[in-house]
């Protein structure tokens, strides 16, 4: 009843559904651990990724430009975020919560708006981008490996910068101690305005990755805001490891349920987000 | 009877070149009026001492000096510079280094990321400095590469004031420094101290609620009541003014 | 006879007024008719929400749900052949208790958690609705009887006869109150301009209803009478509900209980050490709160025939935390103004699309979002401009507004 080929397939869905997870969440978990601040338009940016990026591919047909140029974006918009919305507040969690609402529903209205039937990602020649590989009986898309890879690297590369570099130790002393930090000499205003602007353009690069599996649909931001919300929940609020290993247990999670028990469908995220919460509100993974 | 009202000429050290010099300096915090015109000055290559019982506002005139605390009203001068409300870590980079009474190392770093983020000189430099500041502190030395939350109490105390000193400054400040150490030890700290101060040409601003060895360490001193300060003298002076030490501080020093 | 004086104080007439005109609006406007009870549904909503952020201070972002059910609930019970009003008590009641059910995490998580939580929870149930179920679930009920009487159609009447009576009599009172001649010769100018204008409207209620309950007596078609008399009902409902709740919102804000939520929300850990339960009272907040969105949601059947499962989506918590925030957290009337803007914004700024189209670029459908586009840039600029929304800043500083022009007369 279950073969081996369902179990593989459902083991790399798994993993590259955990890659996905964590490049939406892992900005939210930056910005959140230094700045105490929410973002509740993370998943709305992460559409918006998916969407510029096909678009720029249609008009470039250069899958590297184009992430370029989505990252670019991203980073003008985190910049114009930061200043316009969250500055205004700091200090009102809130506000801020009611303000990154707000941003969410403008995006996702915006979204609809330009492209109202969603956005699909073209056939290419490019045997990573489109092609399939045969593995035991299962035809598997070579890109899902390609999301595999990057998601390690994206968290092999965070915990070197968190651990080897300066920018690393600025950025866990001002998790830790905010005031201290500035004691210490850290700029802090900069580095909240750096840390904001790259959590948000690393959500908008994170789409533009995951569109050529899953193409830019409306479906897309709603679906990935929560479960990136649930990801500091179970992870812990401020544990930019434990991002990851919640990742990958969401992630398994989701898809193990998706192929054996399909009623249950996206609920069980939500289940287990709640429940964590409920029991252990600082989250499974918190050192 | 507040003698601070007075004029400032009374009482407060006038010198050539007070490297620190804080007029009328109020602050509010959570709606409590806590500095309510706070003068005072310190002068280069000195240890001036703030004494003053809890809760008049010691840690607040730090802090506020410090750009972490609002001023409201007044200004404080570094190096002839108005300083006032600057943001922290320009502060900082301009030649002050500040000790906090509590919380003041990162728990989640090690000894050594503790330095190496309290450090603001030349990269190739650090190596050096950090040799020379284990070296006063050897227990550190032993247990450099544990995360700073692994410390002993005393041990954290003892990393806080190195982070106050591999970091590049002219002028020391320090809250409550001999807090938490052992009877013993207070003495021989604060020769060390002042032994440091003299040695490296800095100068020493610190706060301290009683002070035993106030005539044999610090060069002059303050005493703080309800927001302001009440006077100042010369450490010379200290049996000349035992009454009003008695009346703030409540004990003789 | 003390307290039915009280009714009749000079400083209701803005009150008797603005609803005494609200009842006339369908009458000398016929299209405008459809479009509005919508909009009191959100305005209510908003009232309803605020009595949770507003009054008891906790951040819920699902407060979709207890409309939802209240919707669901309601059209179920509708299409068994329940009178609607025996429809909407136990929908009401049963969204009440659903919305404590989501208060009671709320003893381990507090704030910011807690709305996570809640948004988790607000689309956990439409996701599963939604997906999980085999068919598409929606529940479509044809015609509400109540709603197509011709007792309604009779209240109406008596009712705008009451209020208006009352409108007239507290703006005479009102002028008699007022010392400064100025003052009071243009306050009798404007409550004859008004007057007039209510006489007119009295004039066309009165003659369209004799004429059309004359077609009535000489036999008119079913559908025709449905036509006429169909969508006043439906108004006078949710203008009714609305006002209703709002007074009876009102009461309990006031009374003891109110001013314990306030005191909750302002200092927990005090009123905590007073002796107040303050888990108990924030459940209560929750109860109250999801009965009135629950009302809510029950008129919402009476505009939206068809129920599905994004009445649970988060763009309805989202139109009741606007029209709150908006209109004034922790005011009365603030968040049902809020409310009025935020629905309107929603629901009718596509009356605008014709002419943009015209420019010929973008779909109909697309056109149709662009209100709600305006309505999230607004919300942000009030959140970031006016933190105590419209009605909130108006009772803070307008007073300096309301001097200069009171120094004019």
């Amino acid at each position: 009843m279950v073969s081996p080929e369902l179990i593989l397939s459902a083991i790399i869905d798994g993993l590259t559904y955990s890659s996905m997870i964590y490049l939406a969440a892992i900005g939210l978990v930056i910005i959140f651990g230094l700045m105490d601040v929410f973002n509740l338009a993370q998943g709305a940016f992460f559409g918006l990724g998916a969407y510029l990026f096909v678009t720029f591919y249609y008009m470039t047909n250069n899958f590297l430009l184009s992430l370029l140029l989505t990252f670019l974006i991203g980073i003008v918009l985190g910049l114009l975020t930061e200043r316009a919305i969250i500055r205004p507040v700091y200090g009102n969690p809130l506000a801020q919560l009611l303000l990154t609402m707000g941003l969410m529903t403008l995006l996702y209205t915006f979204m609809q708006l330009i492209w109202p039937t969603g956005l699909v990602f073209p056939e290419t020649q490019n045997f990573l981008l489109s092609g399939y590989i045969q593995l035991a009986d299962v035809r598997i898309r070579i890109y899902k490996f390609v999301l595999i890879v990057i998601g390690f690297v994206l968290f092999g590369t965070m915990s070197t910068l968190l651990s080897k570099t300066m920018i690393g130790i600025k950025l866990r002393a001002g998790t830790e101690n905010r005031e201290l930090a500035t004691v210490f000499g850290v700029d802090i205003s900069m580095l909240f305005t750096s840390a904001f602007t790259f959590g948000v353009a690393l959500a908008l690069l994170g789409g533009a990755l995951v569109a050529p599996l899953t193409h830019a649909t409306i479906e897309l931001p709603v679906h990935f805001s929560l479960l990136a919300f649930a990801i500091p929940v179970v992870g812990g609020m401020k544990s930019y490891s434990g991002a990851f290993y919640a990742s990958l247990l969401i992630g398994f999670v989701d898809r193990l349920v998706a192929y054996f028990i399909p009623q249950l469908g996206f609920a069980i995220d939500l289940i287990v987000m709640i429940v964590v919460l409920v029991v252990k509100p600082e989250g499974i993974f918190k050192r | 009877m507040r003698i601070g009202r007075f004029r400032k000429s009374t009482w407060v050290n006038d010198v050539a070149s007070p490297i620190l010099k804080v007029k009328d300096l109020h602050a509010y915090i959570g709606g409590f009026h806590i500095l309510q015109g706070v003068n005072f000055e310190a002068e280069e290559y000195k240890l001036t001492a703030i004494l003053g019982r809890n809760g008049v506002g010691k840690t607040t005139t730090l802090k506020t000096i410090m750009g972490i605390y609002k001023a409201a009203r007044g200004e404080v001068f570094f190096k002839g510079e108005n300083i006032t409300n600057f943001p922290t870590h320009s502060i900082v980079k301009k030649g002050i280094s500040f000790v906090p009474a509590e919380k003041n190392v990162f728990a989640n770093l090690t000894v050594i990321e503790n330095l190496k983020l309290a450090y603001n000189g030349p990269k190739e430099k650090f190596d050096d400095k950090l040799e020379m500041v284990m070296n006063l502190f050897p227990e550190l030395k032993r247990f450099s590469s544990l995360l700073a939350g692994e410390l002993s109490g005393g041990q954290q105390r003892m990393l806080a004031l190195a982070c106050g000193l591999v970091r590049e400054h002219d002028l020391l400040i320090l809250d409550e420094p001999s807090e938490g150490l052992s009877p013993a030890y207070v003495k021989n700290f604060y020769r060390l101290l002042r032994h440091y101060m003299l040695e490296n040409r800095k100068t020493i601003l610190l706060i301290e609620q009683n002070f035993a060895y106030a005539r044999e360490i610090t060069d002059y001193i303050y005493l703080m009541d309800k927001g302001v300060m009440v006077t100042g003298f010369p450490s010379e002076k200290i049996e000349e003014n035992n009454h009003v030490i008695r009346r703030i501080l409540g004990v003789s020093l | 006879m003390e307290k039915l004086r009280n009714y009749l104080l000079p400083n209701r007439f803005l009150g008797y007024l603005s609803l005494t005109i609200l009842l006339a609006i369908p009458w000398l406007d016929r299209s405008l008719a459809t479009g509005i009870p919508l909009t009191f549904v959100w305005a209510l909503l908003a009232l309803s929400y605020n009595i949770v952020l507003g009054f008891a201070g906790i951040p819920s972002f699902g407060h979709a749900v207890p409309f939802g059910v209240a919707a669901f609930v309601t059209a179920m019970l509708l299409k068994q052949g329940v009178p609607f009003l025996l429809s909407l008590i136990p929908a009401a009641l049963i969204s009440g208790a659903v919305y404590v059910g989501m208060g009671l995490p709320g003893y381990r998580v507090r704030g910011l958690y807690y709305g996570i939580l809640t948004l988790a929870i607000s689309e956990a149930i439409r996701a599963t609705i939604e997906y999980s179920a085999q068919t598409t679930v929606a529940v479509t009920v044809s015609t509400i009887p109540e709603m197509a009487s011709l007792e309604g159609l009779y209240l109406y009447l008596a009712l705008f006869t009451i209020f208006l009576a009352l409108s007239l009599v507290t703006g005479m009172m009102d002028i008699i109150s007022t010392k400064r001649k100025r003052q009071k010769v243009l306050k009798t100018l404007i409550v004859i301009l008004l007057f007039i204008f209510l006489a007119y409207s009295g004039y066309v209620i009165f003659s369209s209803s004799a004429t059309f309950l004359q077609e009535v007596g000489s036999g008119l078609p079913y559908v025709r009478i449905l036509r006429f008399v169909y969508p006043l009902n439906v108004y006078l409902v949710s203008l009714l509900s609305l006002y209703i709740s709002y007074l009876l919102i009102k009461r309990i804000i006031t009374s003891p209980l109110g001013s314990t939520f306030i005191a909750i929300r302002e200092n927990p850990v005090r009123a905590s050490v007073i002796g107040y339960n303050v888990f108990l009272h924030q459940l209560i907040a929750f109860f109250i709160s999801g009965v009135f969105a629950g009302v809510a949601g029950s008129v919402y059947v009476a505009c939206i025939p068809t129920i599905q499962p994004d009445v649970f989506a988060t763009d309805k918590t989202f139109i009741a935390m606007t029209g709150a925030i908006l209109g004034g957290l922790g005011t009365f009337v603030g968040p049902a103004i809020g409310g009025i803007l935020a629905g309107f914004l929603r629901d009718y700024l596509s009356t605008i699309t014709p002419a943009l189209i015209s420019l010929g670029f973008l779909s109909l459908q697309q056109l149709q979002l662009f209100p709600s586009l305006i309505l999230g840039l607004l919300y942000i600029i009030v959140v970031l401009a006016l933190p105590y929304g419209i009605y909130g800043t108006w009772l803070l500083k307008g007073w300096k507004l309301k001097r200069k022009i009171e120094s004019i007369f």
